[in-house]
C-alpha cells in the first residue's frame, strides 16, 4: 500500500506534543537532555552519528508537530548555525547512511527537498511512499520518541558513512 | 576469566550496573539492578514485567545510540560490554518501522 497524505492540525499537535513531552521528561528538564523547544510546535534534538572508525559527527534534528498525533512529526536535519535547511547549501548537515532496510536519508528527494524516509516521519506520507501495513504510524501507539528512535538506527557504525556531499 | 568491572557512577553497590529500559511506544521507563552475568534477553523480559507491557513478536531491542541489539540477546552484560557492543546501560524497546534508502 501507499502512504496517505497527512492532514495538518496545529491545535491538536500543540496539545499532544506538550502532553507527550511532559510524559517523557518525567520531571527532567529539556536542558538535561540537551534538547530545545523553540516554540510550542517544535523540538530540536542533537544527535551524534558514529562512523565505523569511532569518530562522531553531530547533527541537529528538527521535529515539527503540526500533523501530530494523528500523524508523525515532520522531521528534518538542519544546519545548527542557521537552524534552517537550504537544499544545496546545507547538505553536509544531512547524514549519509547505507545498508538500511527501513530508513533513508535524502538531502533532496526527487528535487522536492530533504526527506527522512521512515514511516515515523510525516514527510514519508506526504510523498505517498510505499509502506507495509504493519509499519504505518498508529496514533496512540507511536509517538515522537518512535521517530527519534527510528532515525537513530541510521546513525550507528553499521550504517553511518559520513556527511552528505555534493 | 574476566576481572570484575570497576564500580562506576550508576552501578549497583554489590553486583553490577543499573540498567534502564525505555519502552518507546508507551514512553515508560524502568530501571533494573543487573548482574554482570545477566543475559540481555533475561533483562529484556524482566523489563516487560516491570513495565507491565506485553512482549510483542515484532518488538526489537536497541541501544540508546540506535544500535541494533537483536543479534546479541544471548550475551551477558559483561560480554556485551567487553565486546564494545554496549555503550552505556540504556536500552530502548521499539516496534517495526518502514522506509527506504533508495
Amino acid at each position: 500500500m501507499n502512504a496517505t497524505p497527512p492532514i495538518q492540525d496545529v491545535h491538536a499537535g500543540r496539545q499532544a506534543f506538550a502532553r507527550d513531552l511532559e510524559r517523557y521528561l518525567d520531571g527532567r528538564s529539556l536542558t538535561e537532555l540537551g534538547w530545545d523547544r523553540p516554540d510550542d510546535l517544535t523540538l530540536l534534538v542533537p544527535l551524534f552519528a558514529i562512523l565505523p572508525s569511532g569518530e562522531r559527527d553531530l547533527y541537529l534534528l528538527k521535529l515539527v508537530f503540526d500533523y501530530y498525533p494523528a500523524h508523525p512529526p515532520r522531521a528534518k536535519f538542519i544546519n545548527p548555525l542557521t537552524r534552517d535547511y537550504q537544499v544545496g547549501l546545507d547538505i553536509m548537515w544531512v547524514p549519509r547512511g547505507e545498508g538500511m532496510s527501513d530508513l533513508g536519508f535524502h538531502a533532496n528527494y526527487n528535487n522536492g527537498g530533504q526527506l527522512i524516509c521512515s514511516s515515523m516521519t510525516a514527510e514519508f506520507y506526504e510523498v505517498q511512499h510505499h509502506v507495509e501495513p504493519g509499519h504505518v504510524w498508529v496514533p496512540g501507539k507511536h509517538n515522537f520518541l518512535s521517530t527519534i528512535a527510528a532515525i537513530r538506527r541510521g546513525l550507528v557504525p553499521a550504517h553511518y558513512r559520513g556527511r552528505t556531499s555534493a | 576469566m574476566n576481572e570484575p568491572h570497576k564500580q562506576q557512577e550508576g552501578q549497583g553497590k554489590e553486583h553490577g550496573p543499573q540498567v534502564t529500559f525505555e519502552h518507546v511506544n508507551s514512553l515508560a521507563k524502568v530501571k533494573l539492578a543487573a548482574d554482570w552475568d545477566s543475559l540481555i534477553s533475561a533483562l529484556w523480559e524482566a523489563a516487560y514485567s516491570e513495565l507491565g507491557e506485553p512482549h510483542r513478536p515484532d518488538d526489537r531491542l536497541q541501544g540508546a545510540d540506535g544500535s541494533d541489539l537483536m543479534g546479541y540477546l544471548g550475551l551477558t552484560l559483561r560480554q556485551a560490554q567487553d565486546q564494545k557492543i554496549l555503550h552505556g546501560h540504556h536500552f530502548q524497546i521499539v516496534g517495526p518501522t518502514g522506509g527506504a534508502s533508495a
